[in-house]
């Protein structure tokens, strides 16, 4: 007879089976095992008993560790035990310019915070507002002010009253806050009247005296955040009778990404205005996902809040910026010329469109804290490498409804999600294998793909004034044979070409000859004439093309670019610029073949 | 007159009361034994509906729903079926002779009167249960 009862089984049967081989070791009960016995009845209650247990105290340990953790609210204590905040909800943005009309010529306009907006992302309007106010003066009689930042939400209010109850919690109680947006104030007493200060928010104690009005946000149970202060230890505690009045903005997230024709509602000081934007709304995002937090929370204390070397750079900033999608940071002593003492760092946004001066002074701002001193973030404009893609695809007719004009959407589609997936940041390759399966795989009737690629670089050199210009392209280039005057130019294949430009009043581009030199040639059928020789040089092992001192009258497009016939098929990006490609440098040809 | 020994009957089967009541002189849980235990056995079955027991679905019957139906020819054999089945399913120790049911529609319940014998004995048992509806 056995004494002992294995407790290790999980299930619900096999725990009911150890208790019955318990019991047939007993004397006294002979029908433990019959369904309908009393004693089978104490078996499931019994069994049922355990299973529970079981069940509790697995849950219990699961939820004690960050890896096995489910529940969010454990998963964001264990973030919180390593000082990290989950992202919050954050509001789309746009920045706007507004010519106000105002026939009495006041002596300023005031553009108050939380001026509202409306915009429209689809079919729905969403409201966006200020988060700063605005002055404006007049300049010859007009009252123009750009660079206001809208944010899309709407801006709420919390008053709490301080009890002196330690455990008194200041809790925004809308889960859609964005935490950017948090303002806090302490009044004296309830009367509204009554003096208040404003606490500045702070992400860390370090450097934070005792007297400091600071308040800190920190995540709350069901997806909630608090904001605390420091008892007067690390900022100033606000004392019984205070009144705290949190002022945050409740936003929709990524719904209003992509919200356009934005139109002001609210009348600053009573006048008309007209608003003007050159960029839709984006940044918008969710709150993080419990995945996220268990991603990144180990991260962020390896990092501490301290930005020292280039990584800690890139993990706070795109931890904290959910709009930044690329970030490449390198000392100032590689800037052209250097900067010594400067961290130079160059970010592109999810949106596509150049930083705006507002987002960059709050990365500054940011990254001011927790830069090591006499370290200066700069920011420099982020460089680009385009691929060049010209793809002639084969469908089977035979095998789709689909018509040409559809397989070349799917194609130009499928391009663009393998810009997105695969590219679109710094140190990336662009492999050819993985362009030409994307290509194949946009649609299923598509057999195979014929897809030629060069690399791309832009520049935008001031027409009408001498310039020079070097440009790596980092890649071997294939070289073709020396160009000779009398030639057919159709068979000469260059390694460098640009687009057109205008030269002394003629259209031309510029080659490189095939012997390391690039000229300025203009083209008639076959035939070809030097417009201007010897403007620069190409070194084919290095990708370098050098252009000295060369004065263009203009050039087509928005930018001049150089075509680079690269050596091996996978384009390898330099160091300092991020790989794309734009729709405009695709090119598909669609071919159906019957099989 | 000689006395001897009583021959003590053997117990096969056993189970404790559903009352939990306890023996006076041990005071130990008093018992049922062999065919008290398996009609026991049977009445639980019967009074047992399906999903009742935790991780048990298909345990029990489900005659007390039936109790709900009108009265006829139909329902009666319904629930003699049900009643074998169960039995038969889940009370191994019960081999059953003859399944009864008599519904006494002016007082709204059924009586199930069940023969059966114990495996191992050929002593005939029967076992009558009145089923009423509780509401």
């Amino acid at each position: 007879m056995s004494d002992n009862i294995p407790f290790t089984k999980l299930d619900f049967d096999e725990i009911r089976l150890n208790l019955k081989t318990y019991l047939s070791a007993q004397e006294q009960f002979k029908d433990y095992d019959f369904d309908g016995s009393n004693m089978s009845v104490l078996l499931d209650i019994l069994a049922y008993n355990t299973f529970q247990n079981n069940y509790y105290s697995n849950m219990v340990f699961s939820e004690m560790f960050l890896d096995s953790a489910q529940l969010r609210d454990s998963v964001v204590s264990h973030a919180k035990e390593l000082n990290y905040l989950p992202r919050s909800m954050h509001s789309a943005q746009s920045t706007v310019s507004l010519r106000i009309n105002a026939a009495d010529s006041p002596v300023s306009i005031t553009v108050p915070r939380g001026t509202k907006f409306k915009a429209v992302c689809g079919t729905e309007v969403f409201t966006f507002v200020t988060s700063d106010s605005y002055s404006v003066y007049p300049n010859n009689g007009s009252y123009t002010i750009s660079g206001v930042d809208v944010y899309e939400g709407k801006i709420i209010k919390e008053y709490y009253t301080v009890t002196g109850d330690e455990r008194q919690e200041f809790i925004i109680n809308n889960k859609n806050v964005d935490t950017n947006s948090v303002r806090v104030r302490i009044r004296d007493n309830v009367d509204v009247d009554s003096s208040k200060s404003e606490y500045q928010v702070k992400g860390n104690i370090y450097g934070v005296l005792e007297t400091d009005e600071v308040f800190y946000i920190e995540p709350a149970s069901a997806e909630r955040y608090k904001v605390t202060f420091g008892r007067n230890a690390f900022g100033y505690q606000p004392v019984v009778g205070n009144v705290v009045e949190i002022e945050y903005r409740v936003t929709r997230g990524i719904e209003a990404n992509g919200a356009t024709n934005i139109q002001i509602i609210d009348q600053p000081d009573g006048y008309d205005a007209i608003v003007t934007f050159s960029q839709k709304a984006e940044g918008g995002q969710d709150v993080e996902s419990t995945d996220s937090i268990k991603f990144f929370a180990p991260k962020s204390i390896q990092v501490q809040d301290r930005a020292v070397n280039s990584k800690d750079y890139e993990i706070l900033l795109k931890n904290r910026f959910s709009e930044i999608s690329a970030v490449s940071v390198y000392g100032g002593e590689e800037l052209d010329p250097p900067r010594f003492g400067k961290v130079a760092i160059s970010a592109d946004v999810q949106s596509g469109y150049a930083l705006t001066s507002s987002a960059i002074s709050r990365y500054i701002e940011y990254l001011n804290d927790i830069s090591p001193l006499a370290i200066e973030p700069i920011f420099v404009k982020p460089q680009y490498m385009y691929a060049n893609v010209d793809t002639t695809v084969y469908y089977n007719t035979n095998t789709t409804t689909s018509s040409a004009t559809d397989i070349k959407n799917d194609v130009l589609g499928s391009i663009a999600n393998f810009s997105i997936t695969e590219l679109s940041d710094f140190n990336k390759t662009m492999r050819y294998s993985h362009l030409t399966r994307y290509i194949d795989d946009s649609n299923s009737s598509i057999v195979s793909n014929d897809t030629t690629v060069k690399a791309v670089i832009a520049i935008s050199p001031i027409t009408g004034l001498l310039f020079s210009e070097e440009i790596k392209f980092n890649n071997s280039l294939i070289l073709d044979h020396p160009l000779t005057l009398g030639e057919d130019i159709r068979n000469h294949d260059p390694a460098i070409a640009s687009s057109n430009i205008v030269y002394r009043g003629e259209t031309g581009y510029i080659v490189d000859g095939g012997n390391g030199n690039l000229h300025i040639i203009q083209t008639n059928g076959s035939d070809f004439t030097f417009l201007k020789q010897n403007i620069g040089t190409v070194d084919y092992q290095t990708g370098r093309v050098v252009i000295n001192n060369l004065l263009i009258d203009s050039y087509t497009g928005t930018d001049l670019r150089f075509y680079a016939k690269l050596r091996g098929k996978d384009i390898a990006a330099p160091k300092d610029r991020i790989i794309k490609i734009r729709p405009s440098d695709v090119t598909v040809r669609v071919s159906g073949v019957r099989e | 007159m000689k006395i001897t020994p009583l021959q003590k009957k053997r117990i096969l089967y056993a189970d404790f009361r559903k009352d939990l009541l306890l023996n006076p002189v041990s005071s130990d849980l008093a018992r049922v034994t062999n065919e008290e235990a398996v009609k026991d056995s049977i009445v639980n079955l019967l009074l047992t509906n399906r999903g009742e027991r935790f991780f048990r679905p298909n345990l029990g019957s489900d005659i007390q729903t039936m109790l709900f139906e009108n009265v006829s020819p139909l329902t009666i054999l319904s629930i003699e079926e049900m009643v074998k089945s169960t039995i038969s399913n889940y009370e191994p120790r019960a081999n059953v002779i003859d399944v009864s049911v008599k519904a006494n529609e002016d007082y709204n319940d059924i009586t199930v009167t069940i023969v059966f014998n114990v495996v191992n004995s050929e002593t005939p048992i029967t076992l009558t249960k009145t089923l009423t509806r509780v509401r």
